[in-house]
């Protein structure tokens, strides 16, 4: 296996507002590989977006990143760069911003400026990162949207976004991501806001641009579906903690930490018997100023253990090959 | 919605501010001391009294009297504090004599000083051109100002109301015919306007009559913003998510109107009244200054501040800006309380 | 677009004529009508006026038509460029206005002007170092404006600078230049006086306008547009400058129209206190000699003004949303 382009070690980003403390992630690891899919699943709230946001350093205050490390290796040489030490605004970050690294987010609409031209926002990405002039950047920016398949992309380039359909805008959003053949392509919750169809071809394009440009995708979602289809490696978020973490067929078919379980359980299934009740996880969850002491998940945990669940936080063990689960049930048999 | 008013701290100081404003007004024939339209040529243009408070060591309020020397050079009387001469002040002395309330004859003040002559007297703000005492004009100043203000915006309050609710609930052709005089009311300077409105008011007629006239020429001016207000409030009460879904709970109409529209609609318009008062106020403070609003005999803030248009007698004799302070105090509080209740009404928008 | 540049236009065209309709109105409202004043002024100066006489001038002059015919005969008067005589003076409306007029735009359009230069760049800074020292200067002026009149200021001011400096702060010219044939120089003299009352009136308007900046920036910096903007590697102000900003500034721009109105209606008022050469005292004047067509005049000009200034702005705005300008077409 190639090695790691993208790897994130036991990242916390608090939030300092003045009601209290809020730990979005802490302590969130995983490793993206290059032309991959991670996937990263969680209830809302678990801090997916927030894990995504800090990537890229561009959490807002009141947050920041506490402590942890983000090791990018462009061009596979081993020494890579921590983004965690980069000044936010800096010159660096900011060409690692939309240039190696590019973000996509949920709706599509209100992620284009209202009152510029979709052509606009592409042409100046692409000034910004690969130097050419307007109008090399502009035939780049047409490029783009053929590539991710807008028809007559000469005239919508000089469209506004909201002269375009859904569908259409969602896969602008794309090319304005892509402009710049990025290494990791982040993708918050695409398909959320999309009905079926349009999902299928969203996630299609996906695949297909993967395949194509080599790029690596981190693939954030609730939608266990669209993690079975799309993604190679999957990491399971639970209040800013990666509770599990492996190839995408070990999780779905021998999930180990009770979160996953549970997720995995409650997912409506074809073979469920007709008429039988959902199952769902007891509980809710916590309000972010009352976290629990030890495992986060423990005061919904069906196997939880007292006297040590609630007292330990368990730290990150192998339970397989490229398989790790933070639960105190495996904390011993590990080595 | 009252907790979270009480949680805008500048809107609970404004409120208290406000409240103590208008206790003022009731109380403003108690407050004042002299007979505010007693003028006293020789009294002239007095400054601000020094109110020494202790006597000997005891807390024994007193001012000095004062005593009038020709001046050698003009040949007027110039009036000077005498530290000889100790004038003990009295808290609930006797003074001039009027009605608390309009029923109590009385003739009670909260301070004042006891068988004085002419010339001596109690001046905390010191005097105007014509002797009077500026105090208790600015006292009777602030009654007829803020009972002005709130007359105006109850006028207004009535016009925006009547017509922004017409507006709104029916809709179509009225609707638009009133958006545009709105809007046309709204792009004109309307100071010339209302300028020469009151311009027009007969030299004859009494205070009482000018009194009113003003107040229904200023509460022209503010009913456009709260009859957009009341319109806007209509239009979006008529497709709020909570009447359908109340009409889908099965209330009945009147209900879903008692219960969920008339709260809502009430906190706004509260809100939206008490931001317009201030427009009232600066309004009739602008035109009795320029002459043209409330004319003496009356008193009020604007009346007050026109005898300091002249530069050089204002220069001589800044205390006659006196009126200007509780304008200041009284929009900044009334804004103050209005954003609290805006913000309590509705803290998602506008 | 042309769909709404023609409202905007038909909006104008309503106004001016409701303008002119109240501007008639404040012409007839005293008692008695240029006749009475005519003789009073006449009999005060020694002639006397017989009722006979009086009748044959009131046919003369179409005073006995009903009121909206005499409407008509003054606006046909008034397109003409003769807006009639101004009793006190003895000479020719438009004469005694004269400069004034132009006088009086140029300060209220000093006002806006500096009203946008200063509360844009505030408001923008209000918003994104939010809580800052910065934010709480601004937000105390923006208390100042809001509470004191313009007119309070003026005198304030007037006061301070004639104590404290010695100087006089009101007027618009040197004593120099102030009675001086126009010229260069006398612009200059003129741009040089414009800041004290430019601010002046214009506070009030900029406190407003800083806060609706800081709402409305506040409100757009958290939207997802921004956030896509930085992840896309633009630098921070290039970021809110371009976007946010841009989108901000709409409904700053749809105030401009009401600025004008509101600023010149305080000009009139400022103008008195600081003795500036304007339209003001000369309408003050003339309402109390009843002096009406001079008053009636000024203000039909300063609406007609202040209508061609509001359609000036809707064309600004219209140029800075395209959501305007692809109306209809799409």
């Amino acid at each position: 296996m190639p090695r790691a382009i993208l790897e994130v070690r036991d990242l916390r980003t608090y939030f300092f507002p003045e009601e209290g403390t809020v730990r979005a992630v802490d302590g969130a690891h995983f490793d993206v590989y290059p032309g991959r899919t991670l996937g990263i699943v969680g209830e809302s709230g678990c801090g997916k977006s927030v894990t995504a946001r800090s990537i890229l350093r561009i959490v807002e205050r009141p947050g920041r990143i506490v402590s942890g490390s983000i090791l990018l290796r462009r061009d596979g040489n081993d020494v890579g760069v921590d983004l965690a030490t980069l000044a936010p605004d800096g010159k660096e970050m900011r060409r690692i911003r939309g240039g190696d690294v590019a973000l996509i987010f949920q709706e599509p609409m209100t992620s284009f400026s209202p009152v510029h031209t979709i052509g606009n926002q592409i042409v100046e990405t692409v000034r910004l990162h690969q130097g050419v002039g307007k109008r090399e950047a502009r035939a780049r920016a047409v490029e783009a949207l053929r590539l991710v398949g807008v028809p007559s992309p000469e005239r919508r380039v000089d469209e506004y976004a909201f002269q375009l359909s859904g569908g259409l805008r969602q896969r602008a959003m794309i090319a304005l991501a892509l402009s710049c053949s990025p290494r990791i392509l982040i993708a918050d919750e695409p398909t959320t806001a999309l009905d079926v169809t349009t999902q299928a071809q969203i996630l299609a394009l996906l695949a297909d641009l993967q395949r194509r440009e080599g790029m690596a995708i981190i693939l954030i979602t609730h939608n266990l579906g669209v993690v079975a289809e799309m993604c190679d490696e999957v990491a399971v978020m639970y209040l800013g903690r990666v509770v599990e973490q492996g190839p995408v067929d070990t999780i779905f078919h021998d999930p180990k930490h009770p979160y996953t379980r549970a997720l995995l359980r409650s997912m409506p299934s074809i073979e469920a018997r007709v008429r039988s009740r959902l199952p769902v996880i007891e509980g809710s969850i916590p309000h972010p100023y009352n976290r629990p002491a030890g495992c986060p998940f423990y005061p919904r945990c069906p196997d939880f253990m007292p006297g040590r669940c609630d007292q330990i936080e368990p730290p990150s063990v192998s339970v397989g090959d490229g398989h790790e689960a933070a639960c105190l049930l495996y904390a011993e048999t590990a080595t | 919605m009252w907790w979270r008013f009480r949680r805008h701290r500048l809107a609970m100081i404004g409120t208290a501010v406000v409240l103590f404003f208008y206790a003022a007004v009731v109380f403003a024939d108690f407050l004042a001391y002299a007979d505010p339209g007693a003028s006293e040529a020789q009294r002239s243009l007095l400054p601000p009294q020094r109110i020494h408070l202790f006597q000997d060591g005891r807390f024994a309020p007193y001012v000095l009297g004062l005593t009038g020397k020709r001046d050698p050079m003009t040949f007027k009387r110039v009036y000077t504090p005498d530290p000889e001469k100790k004038i003990p002040v009295r808290f609930f002395a006797k003074g001039f004599e009027y009605r608390f309330l309009g029923f109590f004859p009385t003739d009670r003040h909260l301070v004042g000083l006891e068988g004085v002559r002419a010339e001596d007297g109690l001046f905390v703000l010191g005097t105007d051109e014509q002797g009077r005492d500026l105090w208790s004009r600015l006292m009777y100043g602030t009654r007829t100002s803020l009972t002005i203000g709130l007359l105006g915006v109850a006028m207004s309050l009535v016009l925006g109301v009547v017509l922004g609710g017409i507006s709104g609930l029916y809709g179509g052709v009225i609707d638009t015919v009133i958006q545009r005089v709105i809007e046309i009311l709204r792009s004109i300077p309307t100071i010339p306007l209302w300028m020469g409105l009151a311009a027009a008011l007969p030299n004859d007629w009494t205070v009482m009559q000018v009194y009113f006239a003003i107040t229904l020429i200023i509460s022209l001016i503010g009913w456009t913003e709260l009859a957009r207000v009341v319109r806007g409030r209509f239009l979006s009460l008529r497709e709020e998510d909570f009447v359908m879904a109340a009409e889908l709970c099965g209330s009945s109409r009147s209900r879903i109107i008692v219960s969920h529209l008339i709260p809502s609609f009430l906190s706004h318009i509260i809100a939206a009244t008490t931001l317009a008062i201030p427009a009232m106020i600066i309004s009739e403070t602008s035109l009795s200054f320029l002459g043209l609003g409330l004319r003496p005999p009356a008193i009020s803030w604007g009346v007050l501040l026109q005898q300091a248009q002249n530069i050089q007698a204002l220069a001589i004799s800044p205390w006659l800006l006196c009126a200007s302070v509780p304008v200041i105090v009284v929009i900044l509080a009334l804004n103050f309380m209005g954003d609290g209740l805006r913000d309590a009404a509705d803290p998602y928008g506008q | 677009m042309l769909a709404y540049l023609a409202r905007r236009l038909i909006l104008a065209l309503l106004t001016t004529w409701a303008v002119s309709v109240l501007a008639y109105v404040v012409i007839q409202l005293p008692p008695g009508d240029y006749i009475t004043s005519y003789i009073a002024q006449m009999s005060a100066s020694g002639s006397f006026v017989s009722l006979q006489e009086a009748e044959t001038l009131r046919q003369q002059y179409g005073l006995d038509k009903p009121i909206w015919v005499q409407y008509m005969r003054w606006m046909g008067m008034v397109m003409q460029g003769n807006f009639g005589m101004a009793l006190e003076w003895h000479r020719p409306v438009s004469e005694v206005i004269g400069d004034r007029l132009w006088l009086t735009m140029a300060v209220s359009g000093a006002a806006i002007l500096l009203t946008w230069l200063v509360a844009l760049p505030i408001g923008i800074y209000s918003a994104v170092r939010q809580y800052s020292v910065g934010d709480y200067v601004a937000t105390f002026i923006g208390f100042i404006g809001l509470a004191v009149p313009s007119f309070m200021l003026a005198l304030v001011l007037m006061y301070l600078g004639f104590t404290l400096f010695d100087m006089n702060i009101g007027g618009l010219f040197s004593d120099e230049m102030a009675l001086a044939p126009w010229s260069w120089a006398k612009a200059w003299d003129l741009i040089k006086h414009l800041p004290l009352p430019a601010v002046i009136l214009g506070l009030a308007g900029t406190a407003q306008l800083i806060r609706i900046m800081r709402a409305n920036l506040l409100d757009e910096l958290r939207k997802p547009y921004v956030v896509t903007a930085r992840a896309r590697g633009l630098s921070e102000w290039h970021v809110i400058l371009k976007y946010p900003v841009r989108v901000a500034l709409n409904p700053f721009a749809s105030t401009v129209g009401y600025l004008l109105p509101y600023v010149v209606s305080g000009s009139i008022i400022v103008s008195l206190v600081l003795s500036l050469p304007t339209v003001g005292p000369l309408l003050l004047r003339a309402l109390v000699a009843q002096d009406m067509f001079l008053a009636g005049t000024i203000v039909l000009l300063l609406g007609v003004m202040t209508v061609i200034g509001t359609l000036i702005s809707d064309l600004l705005l219209m140029w800075i949303d395209p959501r305007i300008r692809l109306e209809g077409r799409k």
